[in-house]
């Protein structure tokens, strides 16, 4: 295994831990601010990436596909929180749990009903649809790779922005901090409830759209990146955006290499990575220290 | 340390008390509660799950022994996650290694067929029991939220190494190699024999938990979910406490694991999957946390619905299941047996009270 190969494998999971944070960093506001338990965050990555599939297959291309698919699941989180999640913010976790379990279930068997249980791919979109060639030895690396990389970046730093530039992010963290206390000073906490729910469902499924064209879509994709997204929260620390960043970078990394590394223990490395980091620090290894 | 014992103890179950769901009884709803929480409904129980035995065809017997499994099983996750507010998702994992155990462990003795079974099982418990003991350490350090992702974290793991380790035979699994003798124990003509061991776990399931409910130990776990502080200063640590719970629960579902492997004389990864953690949640709601006969209750109506849906709607049962869990969560979330004491125990108690405290008795 040449060190070229090993960068490569780094790159790799940056890739791979960009998307996660995607789903992670909405994962862990949801906990922060509402503080319940949303096993079917990872459902709405999976309805991201088939729906990817099947709209560029209805409308003929991946761009048309992007918006109208970031609508539905936009719109699909809305009624979700109006019709059931605000009804159990209050409950205790053992009530969220079930609730959310019961979600991912029916969002599964929705998914099965309205497609099937195949493996599905999908073409990168157009003016990305090329590979660079890198050398004799090492494998191409597709550009698309490349440029969601770097699309998810300027999301993550555009969500740096939104959380410490403006008055909505102001609201959040302060939501996050002390929820009584917003509510006092007037922040209408169900809206910006509402608002966040919707706007971490609509970047996870954001992160599965934009996934689909190189992985495939199949079923079970849901919880495995829902449990991979609590790796993330544990380690980075709820309610973090930042946390979740540095975390998502490090499990995604972690998660890659271990794969070429030690093949047998590639499904544990990451939750080996997460006990030690908890044995270090049971709070999160990049949250605040009280 | 200063105070005397029996004042600590007592200290502590005031402490334990302090929770709002520990109502103060009247006499009357007091022998209520001593029913619906002791072992006398196993009276009624037991002889109907022994008469099945000899009249109910093999395929049924399989499938009442699975109820029996899993009520095992929630029996011990509401241990935890209703008196310990331990809300733990991976207790799939630790089924998982005891089944793993258990057909990897059965071959090693070829002694008495079914002495070799039990001490199988007992060793697959052990197993569970110290790989719970091993991660409820890092695990245990965490509350509420996390300690939720960690466990269902440590489940995926366990499923990851039983998947990617050539030992355990990938995603196929492997046979319980048993000894032959023992085979014949299980096999076809001997089910009721395993039929008949695990109706004799679930009743020393049942009166495990019911002296662990009872015990100090049980208070203690109570009082660590719900009065840390003062726990803490009476001078108790919390962290062994919770530890002993979460490695004796693991040992049952390990336990309860080997039974499953026994079943079907095979193991696969699925056995860790966290939907099980899921429904064994489910069940300890859909029942009622924290008594004794809810989990039960919640896994024969769990199981019984799944037997139905399995059968109605061959391709897409899971929808039943999480329309149940919806539904439980929104409009039941203190479980079957709260909602029938609201009904029936308190209205009947009130009354007979009023009976015999009327003056003009």
């Amino acid at each position: 295994m040449s060190f070229e190969f090993l960068l490569l494998q780094v790159l790799n999971g940056l890739h791979h831990g960009l998307l996660l944070f995607l789903v992670a960093g909405g994962l862990s506001l949801i906990f922060g601010l509402l503080g319940v338990v949303n096993l079917a965050h990872g459902s709405f990555y999976m309805f991201g990436a088939w729906l990817a599939w099947w709209a560029s297959g209805v409308f003929g291309s991946y761009w048309l596909a992007l918006p109208v698919l970031l609508v539905l699941v936009a719109l699909g989180a809305f009624g979700l929180e109006r019709a059931l999640f605000r009804y159990i913010y209050d409950k205790p976790h053992l009530v969220h749990v079930l609730l959310t379990y019961g979600l991912v279930l029916l969002l599964d068997e929705a998914r099965s009903l309205l497609w099937d249980d195949d493996v599905h791919g999908l073409e990168a979109p157009p003016p990305f649809a090329r590979s660079l060639e890198l050398g004799e030895d090492l494998p191409d690396y597709p550009v698309w790779r490349l440029v969601v990389s770097g699309f998810c970046l300027l999301l993550a730093l555009g969500l740096w922005w939104l959380s410490s530039r403006t008055r909505f992010g102001a609201a959040v963290r302060a939501g996050v901090e002390r929820r009584e206390m917003a509510e006092g000073l007037g922040i209408d906490t169900p809206r910006l409830f509402l608002l966040v729910f919707v706007l971490g469902a609509t970047l996870a499924g954001l992160a599965g759209a934009l996934a689909t064209p190189i992985a495939s879509v199949y079923p079970g994709l849901d919880a495995q990146v829902l449990i991979l997204s609590f790796v993330v929260v544990v380690v980075g620390g709820i309610g973090s955006l930042s946390g979740a960043f540095f975390a998502a970078l490090v499990i995604g990394v972690a998660d890659t290499l271990a794969r070429d590394l030690v093949p047998a223990f590639a499904g544990v490395a990451v939750y080996l990575l997460m006990f030690a980091a908890l044995v270090w620090r049971p709070e999160g290894v990049l949250a605040k220290r009280n | 340390m200063f105070l005397r014992s029996a004042t600590r103890r007592n200290s502590v179950r005031q402490a334990a008390a302090s929770d709002a769901s520990h109502e103060s009884f009247t006499r009357l709803r007091n022998l209520a509660s001593r029913w619906r929480d002791g072992p006398a409904p196993l009276v009624f129980l037991l002889p109907p799950l022994l008469v099945a035995t000899w009249f109910v065809p093999d395929y049924d017997l399989q499938r009442l022994a699975k109820f029996l499994i899993f009520a095992i099983l929630a029996m011990g996750l509401d241990f935890l996650a209703g008196r310990g507010h331990l809300v733990s998702l991976g207790q799939a994992g630790f089924f998982a290694i005891g089944a793993y155990s258990f057909a990897l462990l059965a071959g090693t003795c070829d002694g008495e067929p079914l002495l070799s079974l039990l001490l199988g099982m007992l060793v697959a418990g052990l197993i569970a029991g110290g790989f719970a003991c091993l991660a409820g350490v890092p695990a245990l350090r965490t509350r509420g939220v996390y300690f939720l992702m960690v466990t269902l974290a440590l489940g995926q793991m366990v499923f990851y190494a039983l998947h990617d380790i050539p030992l355990f035979g990938g995603s196929d699994g492997i046979f319980v190699c048993a000894s032959p003798r023992a085979i014949e124990v299980l096999s076809l003509s001997g089910s009721r024999v395993y039929y008949l061991m695990t109706v004799a776990s679930f009743g020393f399931a049942v009166l495990l938990f019911w002296c662990l409910r009872r015990s100090f130990f049980g208070t203690l776990l109570g009082a660590s979910a719900t009065a840390e502080v003062r726990l803490a200063a009476l001078g108790y640590a919390v962290l062994p406490i919770r530890l002993a719970a979460f490695t004796l629960v693991g040992a049952v579902a390990g336990y309860a694991g080997a039974l499953e492997a026994m079943r079907f004389r095979f193991v696969n990864p699925e056995l860790a999957t966290w939907h099980l953690s899921g429904l064994l949640l489910v069940m300890v709601i859909l029942g009622g946390r924290n008594r004794l006969w809810g989990a039960v209750l919640g896994a024969a109506l769990v199981i019984g619905l799944e037997d139905l849906l399995v059968y109605w709607f061959p391709d897409h049962w899971q929808i039943g299941i999480g329309v149940l869990a919806v539904v439980v969560a929104l409009f039941l979330p203190n479980g079957v047996l709260f909602f029938a004491r609201r009904l029936s125990f308190r209205r009947l108690g009130v009354w007979l009270v009023r009976q015999k405290e009327s003056p003009l008795r």
